[in-house]
């Protein structure tokens, strides 16, 4: 399979934009978006070289197209810093990894599976406001002597964002003290901004600790964050006691026009984790009742698949006990009588398949799956 | 791709063209019949052939055990396992395989099939590159008492997915599972 760079060119590329001859050069602060209409030499660099990986990024694939949540994300985005207005382009980006990015051009992108996991506008906005703090205070450029200490290109998108991209968790002891002025730097402004807005102060703890949540249920062992980051509990604590102290303790949530606008990208998210078949994760979000709550009401369907996935002992009856419950909350959702039909099938209960597996195509005549289900029903319908 | 291919330098064995008589392959779990003219290399457990090189076109014959059929989202086969089953199993591996999930990857096909004779599946793929080219991907694959066997072909959209893709389907027809 082909896939050009996809473990090899997107670091490289990363790590020249970071890399990039801005050694002894004072780097400015942006204060507006008429800053990014004269650019410095370094700068022009590294704008292109951004760009270029804009395009690389696109050719990949990974924009979500969902205009209506893009615009959203872009209009919140706006709202936090208009004095940026048209120069830092927020995106969704389709990974289900809990991350997000910002290019030094002013490029920032957040994973569907940061997005979809935050509980609130304000959360959101706490995302948003730190990355672009890192285009704003010019990060990418400025990080050079940071990066000198790196041996490995890998590790170059963790240092633009502070929150690593996939798979390179064991690079991040590589980083050196500046990424964690950085990071801390993008957590102030961020906050700041929030504040600013009028937003719920404490919610800007509630990211990370979301974070620290994953970082635990998943059992990583050297938590995201590089040793001289801010660590995950740092963060927190820092956080909350900056809340503890603004005005804007008690501000808004913004949760109805959050649920409006991005609240569906919940059900998408379990649909991928699915796919990528990551029992762990779908169990994290969906054993606990009250977290429960926030996703569609066929929710339990995905928790029998990672019961399924999982295949501990016990987990059959677990995974059997969460369709049955799937089936009460959402008995329109199709899936789950596949579900139930195909452990039925399993079980040698073929007219319970059958039943289940007609249901399925009823409901869903169009399923990608058909041809399979036909084929297991014609095979049952011999065997009865 | 160039640091891919220093990475995978040490276990990469040489490409050789096939011919000559050597067309027939036999491994410890399947044989194959290999095109004529085209150049081979054994690479783990997978054995990779091309006409005019890999980015251009690539048949990959894949045989591992059960326990080693879908190592990066740590999940084993099994010979009962249901075709649509062992299907999605294939794609969520082929996705982990990538740090950003391969986000490109649009399924087209997704079907129960034969392959020498196993009930397995057959998935017709499409992905682009981080240039924007367009590839093109077909596979069959199946379990038997054995392992996981799967026979693969992908080349860019233009011009070379339709030209190869019968010396393809000839191929995947000469597999036999052992």
């Amino acid at each position: 399979m082909r896939v050009d760079g996809l473990l090899g060119k997107l670091p490289a590329v990363l790590l020249v934009l970071l890399l990039g001859a801005c050694g002894g050069n004072q780097v400015r602060e942006l204060q507006t978006a008429q800053d990014t209409l004269a650019l410095t030499g370094a700068e022009k660099r590294r704008w292109y070289e951004a760009n270029e990986l804009d395009k690389v990024l696109r050719n990949r694939g990974i924009l979500l197209e969902d205009a209506a949540a893009n615009a959203y994300v872009q209009n919140l985005m706006d709202e936090l810093y208009p004095e940026f207005a048209g120069s830092i382009r927020a995106r969704i980006a389709k990974s289900s990894e809990l991350n997000a990015y910002a290019l030094p051009n002013g490029s920032v992108y957040i994973n569907l599976g940061l997005l979809a996991r935050m509980h609130n506008e304000a959360q959101l906005a706490m995302v948003l406001g730190h990355e672009a703090a890192h285009f704003i205070e010019q990060h990418g450029l400025r990080q050079r002597e940071a990066a000198d200490g790196m041996v490995v290109a890998g590790v170059a998108l963790t240092v633009l964002t502070g929150i690593p991209f996939s798979g390179q968790l064991m690079m991040a002891s590589a980083m050196s003290g500046y990424s964690q002025d950085f990071e801390r730097a993008a957590d102030q402004r961020g906050f700041a901004r929030i504040s600013e807005r009028g937003y719920d102060t404490r919610q800007a703890a509630e990211v990370f600790r979301i974070m620290r949540e994953e970082v635990e249920a998943l059992d990583i062992a050297q938590p995201y964050l590089y040793s001289s980051h801010p660590k995950l509990s740092e963060r927190v604590d820092t956080l909350s006691e900056m809340a503890g102290q603004s005005p804007n303790g008690n501000g808004t949530l913004g949760l109805q026009r959050f649920e409006r606008e991005v609240g569906h990208l919940r059900g998408r998210l379990l649909a991928q984790y699915l796919q990528e078949q990551d029992f762990k994760r779908l169990m994290l979000i969906l054993e606990d009742q009250q977290r429960r709550a926030a996703y569609p009401e066929y929710a339990r369907f995905y928790l029998g698949e990672a019961y399924r996935l999982r295949g501990d002992e016990g987990d059959q009856e677990k995974s059997l006990q969460a369709y049955r419950a799937a089936l009460e909350d959402a008995p329109a959702f199709a899936p789950t009588y596949r579900a139930l039909g195909l452990q039925a099938m399993q079980d040698g209960d073929k007219a319970q398949a059958i039943e289940y597996l007609q249901q399925y195509l009823g409901l869903n005549p169009a399923a990608r799956d058909r041809k399979y289900i036909q084929g297991y029903l014609a095979k049952l319908g011999k065997a009865s | 791709m160039v640091v891919g291919v220093l990475l995978l330098g040490g276990c990469a064995g040489q490409w050789v063209k096939v011919g000559n008589g050597e067309q027939q392959v036999q491994a410890e779990r399947y044989s194959v019949s290999l095109p004529d003219n085209w150049v081979k290399r054994a690479l783990n457990d997978e054995l990779i052939v091309s006409r005019d090189g890999p980015d251009l076109q690539q048949i990959v014959v894949r045989a591992a055990s059960h326990a080693k059929a879908f190592p990066n989202i740590e999940r084993e086969s099994r010979a009962d396992m249901l075709p649509s089953e062992l299907s999605a199993m294939f794609v969520a591996e082929l996705k982990k395989k990538y740090p950003d999930g391969l986000p490109s990857l649009k399924i087209e096909r997704d079907e129960p099939a034969q392959l020498d004779g196993h009930e397995g599946f057959f998935l017709q793929l499409a992905y682009s590159t981080d240039s924007g080219v367009r590839y093109g991907m077909l596979v069959y694959g199946a379990a038997s008492e054995k392992g996981f066997v799967s026979i693969s072909f992908d080349a860019p959209l233009i011009h070379f997915f339709e030209r190869d893709r019968a010396v393809f389907e000839r191929t995947s027809a000469s597999l036999k599972l052992l």
